[in-house]
């Protein structure tokens, strides 16, 4: 197989880039960084796919990237495709349209897969470095340097990994390695999980011993309780035995009493209580009784006035009442006093105002407020009003004053001119004030437009004279001249047609002629004509020899013509002769030459009918010309009323636009002229209305010389003159007018002033005669007056005050007398005589006595009733002690009183003896052990005393022996129950069981993974050796002569021996095998040298039996020195007669190199260097 | 009306087998696996109210020494005991095989059947009638069902025996019998114990195998549990599984076809490992990964599958959130070219390997051959292991050498 082209339509920085490759040697040359390393794996990739993560994905985005190509077999079968990055489906027709089975490219291939492909079929500078690398690694060994040239790259790492990993897992003798580790740890764990587990047999024989010692205890513990108790009766006996005794003894006491009474505990207080509260009782009554008698006695001699206190309420107002009274006599005397002045003052106002009325008849003249308002607001008025007077008189003289101002003024004369007519000029003037600036720009405008006409007018051609005439000028419509130009059009047209038919013609006709005269080469083909007239010379001849037979000798003139005729001169015999033979001759021709007589005639008939074509259509020429004739006189006949001899109708064209052009301008120029005149007109008559109307009003100026605006100016400025004026008249004649208003209304207003005056004065002259005023009064002696007047009524109120207030004192002394005077009277007839004041005070002091022994009599009253309870009381008290003795007796069964303290006394004997055998049986009781005492002593008094001691000694002993049996016992229970409970059903042992899971997993791995790893070492041995028996002879061979020529013949070639171990290794043999040198000695490029050898004789035995794939070679000479360069390229050339081989290099010397190699080798153009590929960025 | 529980196979303190420890594997969490079950048993019981408890043999694992094992047992039987329900069983080949059970003492809610003869339990309140016989040994191989007693008129009749049947896969054969022997008994519900792989045959009667109640290895997949047997006034009985396992054993095949990076295979992987995850409502599983399919990285795979589970592991750590362990990784994918790896290279290296195993793979004793000796690593490795490296076994080579093969290729092409 090899690759026909490679596109690289895009892939890594490639674009639409196709490279064509050849059979043989391809040198790809690129400069750096022209994207070698991105074309080699475009063919990788191209035969087998895009890898996922591509590095050439940075200038065409991943589904973009495309490689293409035409492959073609050995046996000519050419597949052309293209690849896209993808999964499935990514081989593609050469068009990238359908895709094509993945498997297209898989027969090209051979079965050569993509591993395979990249280590045998490629080889570039650092796989040939590490070559020589593994070369000298492996220490020449022959086995191991045919497997690697076979495609295995690595091969010494791999060998050395396999050991090394088979080494960390295992080896026989060792401890490190993890499987020896493992089962060490295995074992460990296994004497762990013994010691932790719990043996069923032990927990038994355990639990059995407890149970054992469980019973025992029990059984020890009974006795002991046995005899702890009979230890502890004898031992209570022996204490009760002395109040035993005393109990016995106190019993029989007591049933000597057994007849006493037995009393209450507290008899004996009770009776001397008793005895005591009778003592105290007697006492008291008579206490009681001495008492009530010295009261009632104290009783006896008190006296109480029962009718004066009967008056206790008068009496005591009586008294009250006497302070105010005192009181009111001192402040009557104020009171009169300040009557009597009131009194004097009034007095002095009456004289003041001079007045004769008496004091108490002055009421009548009290003048109401009403009034006295009225009087205030009428003083206050006539002050308004004489204001008002004055106020009016002076408006009325100013106005006055005025009018006599103003009188000169107005009389001065108006303006009585009429400047409405001026105004109206004026106003149409300024309305055209610019209109002379107008006349000038259109005067501008029509010079330009002028000047502009005069010069288009004398550039029209053909036609010379005014613009008058101009307009008049009768001219074809430009519809006709276009009618002409189109006739015109269309002769030229024909005119054209038919030349060219006739140029054609002529062609025809020449080509014909040419025919002719190559059909006549050399010779002239024979007409019909020709033997025509051969024929009638030849028959004229015979008629002539005929004659001559005949014997009429025809004319010798007749003869010598015929002669000439057909042979210059000479003799007619042979002219005859001659003319026989060219008729002939002629016929044979004809018959011999008929084709080409033939040819000759169809010829000729062709050239008569080109003739006659030639001939219509120069008729129809003609035909054409006079047409174009009759055309132009027409043309003229048009123009001819204008006077103008026209040219083309496509120049007459252009010359009736311009003279349209010039109508405009013609038009323009007279309405611009119009213009201006009626500008100048309109000027004329407004300046000659305002000179008229100015001079109508007495403007006397030079108005000829001034201009238009002048004109206008001086006219409003005259307008406006005669305008203020007029105002300045009328601002007058108003103020003359006003003053006279202002006077009339002055008399107006001083007229009602006078008339409010007089009302006043009526009103007035009533008004103060209630003040006995005259009406002439003044309003400020009217206010005196109404002044005094309120004062006088003033003290007169003060006056009446005081004396009301005199008269009500007067009244309550008088009172109170009669009320002291009645009380007197009534309770004390002895005071009759004395003052009132005495007789108040005297029953106020006898009031006070009598209360007093009121009281006493009251407190002696209480204390009696105090005396006679505290009686009632002691005699209860005696009554109950006696009750008392009474009961005391019958309790104790006594008769008397005397015998009651004996028997109380044998009471309290039997009560002791009682409280004894009480304290005694107590006593007793802790010894008793719950028997009664009665019980106890009776089983005491049966003990021996004086064995007690030696039998409770005998107990205590066998209780000290029980205790620590039992002990024993218990310590040995115990120890087994704590022995039990270890056995808690943890999970210790469990959990070792489990890690030992964990642990044989592991190991279970690891040994998997040893047995798998050693036999893939002992594999990979025996395939070495195998690989080595079965390639080394032809590769070796190979091998050997490639490597004497890539060394240059530094090396003779390689040989196999032994080494020291007994492995076949290579040597290099030295020329003339003197010496045979070991890898190792080589130096570093010989052992690539020998790398390469391998490899290419590795390919060569390949291609032996498999179809041949393309050998990619990437810039592998970079180490070689230019000969042994050269040598290898010579190798390469050499192999690519086998297959293709495509060489990658950026070094150019490479390229010269190549070039040479070929040319002194006998190869033939194998070599192929292709440039310009590369891909700058 | 009335519930019971049934089950069978505690195997108490078996540990779990085939886990490796490594970095991150949620050791604590699995231990005691066996032992949190029984406890879940337990408080099952506890909580559905069940009128009592059977056990259908297989207490212990008959080689385990530890009593303490069965201290734990009668703790939890006390569990139940205070709840006042009694329980039920038959003793299994691996009990009979144990001193334990001789030993134990235990609490009287307790009762196991006699071994010397086929006995009944007269439950006269719920008018339930159970009938039982234990293995007096390991090697019970007779017909123990046949001799069970006819059943109780009235009362729902219970069967509680050990028993692989008629044959079922993976079991040693005890006590067998056939199934139309049991139909044949008249009783209501047989209460079957010994094999590990749960199996209710409806009925009447229902003859129901619970399986074990928790998986101890990669062939004890799925939930384990006990069934829950609910009887209706009718005496008709219906079953209820409950899963009592803590550590689920899952077998999960991951289809890798088509990848073509390592992290393609973790990221399917991962997807497959979370769906995985979600089902078991968070409780620890341990996963056995099965890749297949066909993908151009089955010989990365085969080069260096150690390395991978690592990744793997360190993956199922992020997604399994500390309650998945990955038991281990195998590698069942294929390269996709039909043609397999060398046919190109007739003559070249690869090919050579390709002869070499094909020559070997023929010969009785191929490590005579190859000059390998695997001898000191056999006598090392304690039995639990024999079967890892078995030289002597022709067939063990086969495999041997076909793994060995793939893993060198693998290697050379990298």
């Amino acid at each position: 197989m090899q690759i026909d082209e490679l596109r690289l339509s895009a892939y890594g920085p490639f674009s639409d880039c196709a490279l064509s490759l050849r059979p043989g040697l391809n040198i790809l040359y690129g400069p750096n960084e022209a994207g070698k390393s991105s074309a080699l794996r475009a063919i990788h990739a191209l035969f087998f796919g895009v890898p996922q993560r591509t590095p050439d994905g940075f200038v065409h985005v991943y589904d973009k990237l495309r490689v293409g190509g035409v492959v073609v077999k050995q046996n000519g079968d050419r597949l052309e495709c293209v690849r896209r990055k993808g999964r499935k489906l990514t081989l593609r027709d050469g068009e990238d349209g359908k895709p094509l089975p993945d498997d297209s490219l898989e027969s090209f291939l051979g079965a050569v897969d993509e591993d395979f492909f990249s280590s045998v079929f490629g080889i570039d500078h650092q796989r040939l470095r590490e070559g020589g690398e593994e070369v000298l690694r492996g220490e020449g060994r022959v086995g191991e340097l045919l497997f690697a040239a076979g495609g295995v790259s690595h091969l010494r790492d791999l060998q050395q990994a396999i050991d090394g990993r088979a080494g960390e897992l295992f080896k026989p003798s060792a401890q490190k390695p993890l499987i020896n580790k493992g089962v060490a740890d295995l074992q460990g764990l296994r004497g762990e999980l013994k010691s932790l587990q719990a043996s069923s047999d032990e927990w038994k024989s355990l639990a059995e011993a407890r149970d054992h010692h469980r019973e025992q205890r029990e059984m020890l513990t009974e006795h002991l309780v046995a005899s702890e108790a009979n230890a502890t009766r004898l031992r209570r006996i022996q204490t009760a035995l002395p109040a035993l005794s005393g109990w016995r003894s106190t019993l029989s006491e007591l049933e000597e009493l057994s007849v006493a009474v037995l009393l209450p505990e507290d008899s004996v207080e009770r009776h001397a209580e008793a005895h005591r509260k009778l003592s105290v009782a007697n006492s008291r009554c008579k206490d009681a009784r001495d008492r009530l008698e010295s009261i009632d006695e104290d009783l006896e001699s008190i006296d109480v006035p029962t009718e004066l206190l009967l008056e206790r309420t008068s009496i005591d107002g009586l008294y009250k009442r006497l302070g105010s009274h005192e009181t009111a006599a001192r402040d009557r005397t104020g009171l009169d006093m300040k009557e009597r002045n009131a009194r004097q003052s009034a007095r002095e106002i009456l004289r003041q105002l001079g007045w004769s009325d008496d004091l108490e008849d002055l009421e009548k003249n009290r003048v109401t407020d009403e009034k006295q308002t009225l009087i205030r607001t009428l003083s206050k008025k006539k002050e308004g009003l004489a204001e008002r007077l004055r106020s009016a008189e002076r408006t009325k003289k100013r106005a006055k004053k005025r009018l006599e101002e103003l009188g000169d003024e107005a009389e001065a004369p108006l303006p009585e001119t009429a400047v409405q007519e001026l105004t109206t000029v004026l106003e149409d003037a300024s309305a055209a004030r610019d209109i002379d600036d107008q006349i000038d720009s259109h005067r501008e405008e029509f010079d330009s437009l002028q000047e502009c006409a005069e010069s288009a007018l004398s550039r029209l051609t053909l036609w010379e004279g005014s613009f008058g005439d101009l307009r008049r000028l009768k001219v074809p419509t430009d519809a006709t001249i276009e009618l002409f130009e189109d006739s015109n059009r269309d002769m030229e047209a024909r005119t054209r047609g038919i030349n060219s038919q006739l140029s054609g013609y002529h062609a025809s006709k020449q080509q014909l002629q040419q025919d002719l005269a190559e059909l006549e080469k050399g010779d002239t083909v024979p007409t019909e004509d020709e033997l025509e007239q051969a024929r009638a010379l030849r028959d004229h001849g015979l008629c002539l020899a005929t004659e001559q037979l005949a014997g009429n000798p025809p004319n010798t003139e007749d003869l010598s013509d015929f002669a000439s005729i057909v042979q210059g001169d000479g003799e007619f015999t042979t002219a005859l002769e001659t003319s026989v033979r060219t008729a002939d001759m002629i016929v044979d021709r004809i018959r011999r030459e008929a084709d080409r007589v033939a040819n000759k005639a169809q010829l000729a008939a062709q050239s008569e009918s080109l003739d006659q074509q030639k001939a219509e259509c120069e008729e129809s020429l003609n035909a054409v010309e006079t047409e174009r004739h009759n055309q132009d006189s027409k043309w003229e006949g048009r123009w001819r009323e204008a006077g103008i001899a026209p040219l083309s109708p496509c120049e007459m064209k252009d010359w009736s636009k311009k003279y349209a052009g010039l109508l405009d301008v013609a038009d323009k120029l007279s309405e611009e002229s119009s213009t201006l005149k009626q500008l100048e007109q309109r000027r004329d008559s407004l300046r000659k209305r305002l000179s008229n109307q100015m001079s109508g009003v007495g403007v006397e100026v030079e108005l000829e010389l001034k201009t238009f605006k002048e004109l206008i100016t001086l006219g409003q400025h005259f307008v406006e003159q005669v305008r203020d004026a007029r105002a300045e008249r009328d601002q007058l004649e108003k103020e003359n007018e006003r003053a006279k208003n202002d006077i009339q209304e002055a008399d107006r207003e001083l007229t009602a002033a006078q008339n409010d005056l007089a009302e006043w004065q009526t009103t007035w002259a009533d008004a103060v005669a209630l003040l006995r005023l005259e009406p002439d009064a003044l309003p400020e002696q009217a206010e005196s007056v109404l002044a005094n007047m309120g004062r006088l009524f003033d003290e007169l109120a003060e006056a009446d005050r005081n004396h009301r207030r005199i008269y009500g004192i007067d009244k309550t002394v008088e009172e109170f007398e009669e009320d002291a005077e009645r009380m007197a009277e009534k309770v004390a007839p002895d005071l009759a005589e004395r003052s009132v004041e005495e007789i108040a005070a005297q029953l106020n002091a006898r009031m006070s006595n009598a209360r007093d022994a009121q009281q006493r009599k009251n407190s002696l009253l209480k204390q009696r009733e105090e005396q006679q309870e505290l009686l009632r009381q002691a005699q209860s008290e005696d009554s109950d002690a006696n009750a008392e003795l009474e009961a005391m007796l019958k309790e104790a069964e006594c008769d008397s009183v005397e015998e009651l303290p004996t028997a109380i006394a044998r009471s309290n004997q039997k009560r002791s003896l009682q409280g004894r055998v009480a304290e005694l049986t107590s006593q007793l009781a802790p010894s008793c052990g719950g028997q009664s005492v009665e019980e106890f002593a009776v089983e005491a008094e049966a003990v021996d005393p004086d064995q007690l001691t030696p039998r409770i000694n005998e107990f205590e002993e066998d209780i000290k022996r029980l205790k620590e049996e039992r002990d024993e016992a218990l310590t040995a229970e115990q120890r087994e129950k704590s022995a039990l409970e270890a056995y808690d059903g943890g999970e210790a042992a469990a959990n070792i069981a489990a890690e030992r899971q964990f642990l044989l997993s592991k190991l279970e791995e690891d040994s998997h993974e040893y047995v798998i790893t050693r036999v893939a070492g002992a594999l990979l041995q025996k395939s070495i050796e195998r690989y080595q028996d079965r390639a080394q002879g032809p590769v070796l061979k190979l091998a050997s002569s490639l490597f004497a020529e890539l060394t240059c013949g530094a090396f003779e070639g390689l040989r196999a021996d032994f080494d020291d171990s007994g492995k076949e290794v290579l040597l290099g043999a030295r020329p003339g095998e003197h010496e045979l040198l070991d890898v190792s000695a080589m130096s570093e490029g010989t052992r690539d040298q020998l790398y390469l050898a391998l490899r290419l004789a590795t390919l060569e035995h390949w291609f032996e039996q498999h179809e041949a794939i393309p050998f990619i070679v990437d810039d592998v000479l970079l180490s070689f020195d230019d000969e042994r360069a050269k040598a290898a390229l010579n190798c390469l050339l050499k192999l690519s007669q086998r297959t293709q081989v495509l060489f990658f290099t950026h070094h150019d010397h490479l390229v010269t190199l190549a070039r040479c190699v070929e040319e002194s080798s006998d190869l033939g153009q194998d070599l192929h260097v292709i440039t310009g590929w590369g891909c700058h960025a | 009306m009335f519930t019971f529980l049934h089950a069978a196979d505690i195997h108490l303190d078996s540990p779990l087998q085939g886990l490796d420890k490594y970095d991150g594997a949620p050791v604590e969490e699995i231990r005691g696996a066996t032992r949190q079950a029984l406890r879940n048993l337990v408080t099952t019981a506890i909580e559905e109210e069940v009128a009592f408890v059977v056990i259908a043999g297989d207490l212990y694992d008959g080689d385990w020494r530890d009593f303490n094992t069965g201290l734990f047992f009668v703790q939890q039987m006390v569990r139940l005991k205070q709840a006042g329900i009694p329980v039920f069983g038959v003793t299994g080949n691996h009990d009979a095989a144990n001193r334990i059970t001789r030993q134990l003492p235990l609490p009287e809610n307790v009762t196991f059947f006699s071994t010397k003869e086929p006995e009944t339990v007269h439950l006269k309140e719920l008018d339930v009638a159970l009938h039982g016989q234990s293995y007096a040994e390991q090697c019970t191989t007779t017909d123990l069902a046949k001799h069970y007693p006819a059943p109780v008129g009235g009362c729902f009749n219970i069967g509680v025996l050990h028993t692989s049947m008629s044959g079922r896969e993976g079991h040693g054969s005890y006590a067998p019998c056939s199934e139309d022997c049991l139909r044949s008994a008249g009783y209501d519900y047989w209460a079957l114990g010994h094999i590990h792989q749960r199996e209710v045959i409806e009925g009447p009667p229902i003859i129901a195998y619970p399986g074990n109640i928790q998986g101890r290895h990669i062939r004890e997949t799925g939930p384990k549990g006990c069934l829950i047997v609910r009887v209706d006034n009718a005496g008709v009985a219906t079953t209820e599984f409950t899963p009592l396992d803590v550590l689920r054993w899952e077998m999960l095949q991951v289809d890798v076809r088509d990848a073509f990076e390592k992290g393609e295979i973790l990221e399917h992987a991962a997807e497959a490992l979370r769906e995985t995850v979600e089902k078991a409502d968070g409780r620890l599983l341990s996963i056995r990964v099965q890749l297949v399919g066909k993908t151009a990285l089955s010989g990365m795979l085969n080069a260096d599958l150690r390395q991978f589970t690592e990744d793997f592991r360190a993956l199922a750590l992020d997604v399994g959130s500390g309650n998945l362990w990955i038991e281990k990784v195998k590698n069942g994918t294929e390269l996709p070219s039909e043609k397999g790896p060398h046919s190109a290279t007739g003559e070249g290296p690869f090919a050579e390997v390709d002869a070499v195993v094909r020559e070997l793979v023929e010969l009785p004793n191929p490590g005579e051959d190859l000059g390998v000796d695997f001898g000191d690593l056999e006598r090392k490795l304690p039995s639990e292991l024999s079967e890892v490296v078995k030289s002597s076994d022709p067939e063990w080579w086969r495999r041997v050498l076909r793994e060995a093969e793939s893993h060198l290729v693998a290697r050379m092409r990298e």
